[in-house]
């Protein structure tokens, strides 16, 4: 083999590995599925978490849910023809979208205090402390005035029942670098990602009425003369129609029945549970960052000096990134902070640089690219806010003629 | 000499495009389902005739919405695409239609053909306008 040809083979050996080693590295970083994930809006993710608990969400989190309202809800839409994974998203497939998320319209509220008010009087209760209220004898302080639930007054906020919900804290950091030297000119990748997601639910609290006694109260307020049109199907995409637009009323043909049906279902619930909540922390980060130099020396020139030497290759990835809990959310960068071993190459490529300013003929190629996203709701509230609920449902088959 | 280093150089340079061209999502290039927006003016979305075309087309899986009873007086009757891909699609049902409504008694004469729209619509959405 000539010289040349040898120099020929050696370029493109060269060119080989730079290109797989480029790919492995940032398939090691996990950079692609970084971006992905963070394309999930707040709703959506919050939406989600809370329906991992088993809860209806409500977003946002708000104070004036409570038992005994009636809601319409978009239940999903039917007409769904293109697969929601592809990615040459329609028309149809974002409305898809934006159906599911759960965003209910109030159309009524029930009273219901009075259920609710029977509903505790009997269960029983675990004071921490005596109650203040004299017994009917005059003697002693009644036990249960310790936890007083009296819904048709005010029922303090440390006497409705506690629920427990899991704290929820995953992180992931994947890192990747790698770097190759030769004679005649050096190379190095590094990638890293970083991912997490914190969700806590402090304090939670739950009340609601039993579920036959809020389908019985449901079914007579539907019943009644002066409140039955709530109940229809009608009005409830007459006033989805401002979360859905005129979509709410789209049509299309079922094979299987052989007539028209709304694309969209919605069905009018009432609510018999809340779910509350003084303090939210729902955190979700994502970051990516991928970094790389790359510089050479003609391998065919004939009067250059001596190249020097090249850079080593880049260091495994140290500790990973530091935990939320030891930066604070108000204080963190935005895009979730470079990862450790991004810095390392940031101080690698700058010596490639300064050891690039001593040659007289060559090149060099750096480039680097970030990509981060941050969502975070958080907060305490003087007065806990709804956080979900459970309901009962209205049947329309109801409001047919046979 | 001089190629190799071009040649070389080209790699070089492909690498961060080929990064930012992994990292962000493919916007084409899958198959997707058309969405049927049938006009049936003068007759009404439950009139018989209507309603079994509908069904035909909707067996053939496509998603019909419900027909609307209007009707393109000026244009006539015809399958209105958005997007050159979608022309033989529209090709396919306008011979579809036009075969179903030759069917009928009394015969539709009239001729559906496609027609390309140069409004903003989706890609995926096609007008079939019937009398």
């Amino acid at each position: 083999m000539t010289p040349a040809r040898g120099r020929w083979v050696g370029v493109a050996f060269l060119a080989a590995v730079l290109v797989a080693g480029f790919f492995t590295v940032r398939h090691l970083g996990r950079v692609a599925p970084v971006n992905a994930l963070a394309e999930a809006s707040v709703e959506a993710n919050w939406n989600k978490t809370i329906a991992n608990l088993g809860i209806t969400p409500i977003f946002p989190p708000e104070e004036d849910l409570v038992v005994g309202d009636i809601l319409a809800a978009v239940v999903r839409d039917v007409d769904i023809q293109v697969n929601p994974d592809v990615q040459d998203v329609t028309v149809d497939t974002k409305m898809a979208r934006r159906a599911l998320v759960s965003r209910p319209v109030k159309l009524a509220h029930v009273d219901v205090s009075k259920e609710l008010d029977e509903a505790y009087g009997n269960l029983p209760v675990f004071p921490a402390t005596i109650g203040t209220a004299p017994s009917t004898a005059g003697t002693a302080p009644l036990l249960r005035s310790g936890v007083a639930r009296i819904f048709s007054d005010a029922v303090l906020l440390s006497n409705v029942p506690r629920a427990a919900f899991p704290r929820l804290k995953i992180q992931g950091v994947d890192n990747a670098a790698a770097g190759l030297s030769a004679g005649q000119g050096s190379a190095s990748y590094g990638a890293g990602s970083q991912e997490i997601e914190e969700f806590e639910l402090s304090d939670v609290r739950t009340y609601g009425l039993p579920s036959v006694v809020a389908l019985k109260v449901f079914q007579k307020f539907c019943a009644a003369p002066e409140t039955s049109d709530v109940c229809l199907e009608a009005t409830a995409r007459k006033h989805l129609e401002q979360v859905a637009g005129d979509e709410i009323n789209r049509k299309f043909i079922n094979v299987q029945t052989q007539d028209y049906q709304y694309a969209i279902e919605v069905q009018i619930v009432m609510v018999y549970r809340v779910y509350l909540t003084s303090s939210i922390v729902d955190l979700r980060r994502t970051a990516a960052n991928q970094k790389g130099g790359l510089m050479a020396w003609w391998p065919f020139g004939s009067s250059q000096e001596p190249a020097p030497i090249a850079p080593a290759p880049v260091a495994p990835p140290p500790a990973p990134a530091p935990t939320p809990a030891a930066v604070p959310a108000s204080t963190a960068p935005s895009n979730g902070g470079a990862p450790d071993p991004v810095l390392a190459l940031n101080n690698r490529l700058a010596d490639v640089e300064r050891k690039l300013a001593t040659v007289k003929s060559g090149g060099t190629l750096v480039y680097e690219s970030s990509y981060g996203k941050e969502s975070s709701l958080e907060g305490k509230f003087e007065r806990p806010v709804a956080i979900g609920y459970r309901s009962v449902k209205r049947d329309f088959a109801l409001d047919k003629t046979p | 000499m001089t190629a190799i280093k071009y040649a070389l150089l080209a790699v070089l340079l492909c690498l961060p495009s080929l990064a930012q061209s992994q990292a962000l999502p493919q916007q084409s290039g899958s198959p997707f389902a058309y969405v049927l927006f049938i006009h049936c003016g003068p007759k009404k979305a439950d009139d018989p005739i209507v309603k079994q075309l509908a069904i035909l087309l909707a067996k053939r899986g496509y998603s019909v919405r419900e027909p609307a009873p209007d009707q393109d007086l000026g244009g006539g009757p015809g399958v209105d695409y958005f997007d050159d891909q979608a022309k033989p699609k529209a090709d396919e049902i306008a011979k579809v239609v036009n075969d179903y409504l030759a069917g009928l008694s009394p015969p539709v004469t009239k001729k559906l053909t496609a027609r390309r729209q140069s409004v903003k619509n989706s890609p995926t959405y096609l007008g079939v306008w019937l009398f």
